[in-house]
């Protein structure tokens, strides 16, 4: 499969084939990573916006109405204006940043390299997914543009909002565009899974058993399958929807929806098979987000630990339980919808299920800090919040998953908190990690550390700052996606905990600049690095040299003979074996 | 008019909005009335009274405590306002106009019609407005209204408005008889907007009458249009200097 | 030796990390006995202990995993003289917490269970029956009057005067009480309310009855449960329906039986 890729000169490809339509896995991860920046910048900003209302709803300063004549006229950010920041928030974050980043982007870059693969099964499929993912995300933006502005039904686009132009302005063109850019995503993650599944199956280096796979690359093997398996759900589910919009069907539509003056023709529909649809894929998407972060933070911290990662195999089995159950815990977002009440009691019994793989998970990571000697890197730093994060979001999950308590709990700020840890800050913390981590084997420069971690502690403070007291709002009974809580009398007492949590969400919002200052200046001006493996990790990419050409290795790819985690190696000299050493004399001779 | 205008960065980034467009400054001093194609010394004028016959239906009571904001601004009951009745059976909010015979194009005028949202009713309840004229939608109570408006020949808009004293401005692209307006926070107010490329229409008052002056000497279809009782035609001649009246009864239950 | 020159000073950081969580910790739990569920008002008391339960359960879980792993942090930060370790397996360890992770969730799970069988059991044959109809952006009353019948209803006749829909030849609907976001309810008496809505999903949400359910277009759906404080409340729409989602709002009001019977005759009249 490879053979023809054994080109690893520099010089000879044009412009256009080495960074546009590039071939190379690590020229399309970098492509997915600029991407999902950008994005990423924008979904902040939309962030930064909603705070802005929510910390001093009313009248803000003149001088918005200048950035957003319409959408903040007189100063005032009208309603729909402020269902389609949060709307596009969660699009582009769950979808654009926090999946592409971590799988499309970092997926792509470790895959081969950590199977020892010269490139992705299908390198040219490889470099259609980059370039389906992008017209994705250009028709997400543009729809912020259009008349009407963009999609306005929350990230989970419930029809019938979604589905009937006049029910909100954001459900003319703007949600159009919000399913045409989410099928063109769906077509670039498909892609993607497969290059993933077929790779780490077919194309590992000689002595590279399963089991001897890099946790990270575990993750990546699964969210491959979880994608493959799961977005078909609402690829179809989103092209009924266009139907339902713009041909007249009734998948989703029931008979007499009175919206305005106008009685809707359309009967025989259910609002409630959308749900279905889009948490079937809905939920397994949350660990498409999480898995490959979880992979990284075992890694990273066997690293800096300088310890194996505690019991190797129940991690991989944690996470091929969490896989396989993500397929059927989806009916949990679903507990007051109206279902019936014995899915109600399965889905209880399945979601607690998914507790037991992940404790085991916090467990192994507590153990492998045992005895270790920590070496607190930006990258670990970083992975070690992930493993706060997932602790903090991981026992609110219980809460939710159990449909009693999710009764009063449900879409309210509790579940935005409970994602924003368990979903969302480990996506997040992963993708940082990963960056901080793998930036020498990218560019061949680190990034700067002092600078690394004041973005650490501002980040991982402020993150704490604005979604621990999201819990206090959800207990104390504030609905997700309102406008201005103040509208309640119950809830004008709370208004002090909002404010905190805006200015919370500033500092959070701009301790990314630094992040971003650091990657473009290090990127240039970064400090060099001196050998090839300069964290002296044992996983087969940093036996890649450090400007690795395409086609990864210069000569044959190195023959594995151990898993990934000998640090301290008992019979081995020095302090870790990588995988390509071959095993110490003593112990072959036994 | 919505369009989109403007991408702004925000710490190095880019978020977009909705909002600015055409037809803000366009209909201001530029529009010096192109002449109408006849002598104003010559104009006639037509006025009239709009009567109900028969018993008006009773008007039911609007539930302002749905919203204690409206409600602290209504002592006394409130009724709906479909059918509104003076004494003698004079008929209030019909929107009379001449459906035919006008020719010649009218630049609209730059004052705009103010469409006042007060004690959560709209106010007026029906209105004319000509096309590219500025509609100036205004919120004088605390509390959101949602201005919608659900036209069949022009772009449908729906704008929140949460607090008080914000305005929107807006235009009509076509002619319709007529654009209906809603709030969907407050399902009881509605309203209506003849929109016409002439400035020959006029809604009724209390008192039943209405007068639309400046007319052309010509050969004339009018109608009157009512929300509950539908529309009435009568053809009229308008002479030189002539003022014709024209009247119209709607026959009630 | 650079290298154990970064590590040693990068051991401060761990020092701080741990000290941040530990401090986090502490203020984030603290925080939980200021910040509770609003007051009860309503016979949904085993929600709330199952609630608390697993607060109690969780919070000792998140009290003592993050001591842990922030002392761990601090107390295996990089020190030049350490002992490394390379002991990565322990079998009995691994399934012991595993099954303890387990045996702690069955009994959250069949409480649930229980209690979700309670809640959406059924309601007591005394029970009265009065409709919520949700719609952008108002919440629409429905009493069947003194005959105790709702008025069948179409869609075709929703209008500005009849926003329910009430077909007016069904002698059934004459004497039904239509209000718009008001509903009274009497102290300790089971009501059954009948959700159904006009435009898109809402959620009828009783924050402080502890009852949510969403209204699904085209499937009536149901909630019962008893108040139990005299009172005035507020009813919020908990599904984006729409801009004025933030402003859907009700009000509820719980009185005396002999109160609720006053207001109801007034209203009867007044229809």
């Amino acid at each position: 499969m490879s053979e023809g890729h054994d080109d690893h000169g520099h010089g000879k490809q044009s412009f256009i084939s080495k960074y546009i339509f590039s071939y190379d896995h690590k020229m399309i991860a970098k492509q997915y990573l600029t991407l999902v920046m950008f994005m990423a910048v924008v979904g902040g900003s939309l962030a930064m916006l909603v705070r802005l209302q929510l910390g001093w709803p009313g009248q803000h300063a003149q001088f918005w109405e200048t950035l957003f004549p319409a959408g903040m006229a007189q100063g005032v950010m009208t309603p729909e204006f402020y269902v389609m920041l949060f709307t596009m928030h969660g699009t582009i974050m769950v979808f654009f940043v926090l999946s592409l980043g971590p799988v499309s982007g970092f997926g792509n870059f470790l895959i081969p390299l950590q199977v020892g693969a010269r490139d992705m099964a299908f390198p040219f499929l490889n470099m259609m997914s980059f370039w389906t993912a992008l017209p994705g995300a250009i028709i997400i933006l543009i729809s912020f543009f259009v008349e009407g502005g963009a999609a306005a039904s929350g990230w989970t686009a419930y029809p019938p909002l979604s589905a009937i132009r006049s029910a909100i302005p954001g459900s003319a063109m703007g949600q159009t565009l919000w399913i045409v850019g989410m099928i063109f995503f769906i077509a670039s993650f498909t892609m993607g899974g497969l290059n993933f599944v077929v790779t780490i199956l077919n194309l590992r280096t000689k002595g590279l058993k399963m089991m001897r796979l890099p946790l990270t690359t575990w993750a990546q093997f699964l969210v491959g399958i979880l994608g493959l398996l799961a977005f078909p759900a609402l690829a179809a589910g989103s092209i009924l929807l266009l139907f339902d919009r713009g041909l007249g069907t009734s998948f989703y539509l029931p008979a007499g929806i009175f919206i305005g003056d106008t009685l809707f023709p359309h009967s025989g529909g259910s609002p409630l098979l959308w749900q279905h649809l889009f948490w079937f894929l809905g939920h397994p998407e949350v660990y498409i987000i999480m898995l490959p972060a979880l992979g990284f933070t075992s890694d990273i911290i066997s690293t800096f630990t300088r310890r194996p990662i505690f019991g190797y195999r129940s991690m991989v089995y944690a996470i091929v339980a969490i896989a396989m159950l993500s397929f059927v815990v989806w009916g949990h977002h679903m507990f007051v919808s109206g279902m019936s009440p014995f899915l109600g009691t399965a889905f209880t019994m399945t979601t607690l299920c998914i507790a037991v793989p992940s404790a085991v998970k916090v467990f192994n990571w507590l153990a492998t800090l045992w005895m270790a000697k920590i070496q607190f890197t930006t990258p670990m730093l970083f992975a070690l919040g992930i493993v706060s994060f997932f602790v903090t979001g991981g026992l609110t999950g219980i809460f939710l998953g159990t449909n009693v308590v999710d009764i009063q709990l449900h879409d309210t700020y509790f579940v935005v908190a409970h994602f924003h840890f368990i979903m969302a800050g480990a996506g997040l913390f992963g993708l940082l990690a990963a960056v901080y981590y793998w930036f020498p084997k990218m560019f061949g420069r680190h990034m700067n550390e002092r600078a690394g971690k004041v973005h650490f502690w501002f980040t991982f403070i402020a993150y704490y700052g604005v979604f621990f007291p999201m819990h206090y709002l959800g207990i104390s009974g504030m609905m997700r996606r309102i406008y201005d809580p103040n509208t309640y009398d119950y809830l004008k007492p709370f208004q002090n905990v909002n404010t905190f949590i805006s200015i919370s969400a500033f500092i959070l919002g701009l301790a990314q600049v630094i992040f971003l200052a650091n990657y473009f200046w290090s990127m240039f001006k970064g400090k060099k690095v001196e050998s090839e493996n300069p964290w002296h990790a044992n996983t087969l990419e940093w036996s890649t040299p450090i400007h690795p050409g395409h086609g990864n290795w210069p000569g044959d790819i190195p023959e594995v003979y151990r898993w990934p985690y000998d640090y301290q190696h008992p019979d081995e000299e020095g302090d870790h074996a990588p995988q390509w050493q071959p095993p110490a004399k003593v112990k072959a001779a036994k | 008019m919505k369009k989109i205008v403007l991408i702004a960065f925000f710490a190095l980034a880019l978020v977009a909005a909705c909002g600015g467009g055409d037809g803000e400054e366009a209909s201001a001093p530029a529009a010096v009335a192109a002449a109408p194609a006849f002598d104003p010394a010559t104009a006639g004028a037509m006025t009239g009274t709009v009567t109900l016959e028969g018993e008006a239906p009773e008007m039911s009571t609007i539930q302002m405590s749905a919203d204690p904001n409206c409600a602290r601004l209504h002592s006394e009951t409130v009724t709906n306002e479909f059918v509104v009745v003076g004494e003698g059976g004079t008929l209030a909010n019909a929107f009379v106009y001449i459906k035919s015979g006008i020719e010649g194009n009218f630049p609209p005028p730059s004052e705009p019609v103010v469409l006042n949202q007060e004690g959560c009713l709209y106010s007026p309840h029906v209105m004319g407005i000509q096309v590219g004229q500025t509609l100036q939608v205004v919120n004088s109570d605390e509390t959101l209204h949602n201005i919608h408006a659900m036209p069949k020949n022009n772009k449908e808009f729906n704008i929140g408005q949460p607090i008080k004293g914000l305005k929107t401005e807006k235009t009509f692209d076509n002619v319709e008889i007529m654009v209906p307006f809603k709030c969907d926070v407050h399902k009881w107010m509605n309203s209506y907007a003849g929109v016409l490329d002439h400035p020959y229409f006029a809604v009724t008052g209390v008192d039943g009458s209405f007068n639309i002056p400046d007319l052309p000497p010509g050969d004339y279809v009018v109608e009157v249009w009512h929300e509950r009782l539908g529309t009435q035609e009568m053809n009229i001649t308008v002479g030189e200097k002539e003022t014709v009246e024209a009247n119209f009864a709607f026959s009630g239950e | 030796m650079a290298e154990n020159i970064q590590a040693t000073r990068d051991a401060k950081h761990g020092m701080a990390l741990a000290v941040t969580l530990w401090a986090i910790m502490l203020v984030s739990v603290a925080f939980f006995f200021k910040y509770d569920l609003p007051e009860l008002a309503s016979d949904r008391q085993s929600q709330d202990t199952l609630y608390y339960v697993i607060l109690g359960l969780t919070g000792v879980a998140y009290i003592v995993i993050q001591s842990l792993f922030a002392f761990y942090i601090w107390k295996y930060r990089h020190r030049d003289d350490a002992e490394g370790s390379y002991w990565h397996e322990s079998h009995k360890m691994e399934v012991a917490w595993t099954i303890a992770t387990a045996v702690i969730l069955v009994p959250i799970v069949f409480a649930g269970l229980v209690i979700w069988d309670d809640v959406k059991a059924a309601p007591p044959e005394d029970v009265f029956t009065i409709e919520a109809v949700g719609a952008q952006f108002q919440w629409d009353i429905r009493y069947p009057g003194p005959d105790g019948q709702f008025g069948s209803w179409r869609p075709e006749l929703y209008s500005l005067e009849n926003y329910l829909g009430i077909d007016p030849d069904d002698a059934a609907g004459n004497d039904d009480i239509h209000l718009i976001n008001q509903m009274v309810l009497p102290i300790d008496q089971p009501v059954r309310i009948l959700l159904r809505s006009k435009d898109v999903q809402h959620a009828f949400f009783l924050p402080h009855f502890r009852v949510k359910q969403d209204l699904m277009p085209g499937i009536m759906t149901s909630v019962w449960f008893t108040p139990t404080k005299i009172g005035e409340y507020e009813i919020a729409c908990a599904e984006l329906c729409g801009l004025g989602h933030y402003r859907m709002r009700a009000f509820l009001s719980i009185r005396s039986q002999a109160d609720y019977d006053t207001w109801l005759a007034e209203q009867s009249q007044a229809n």
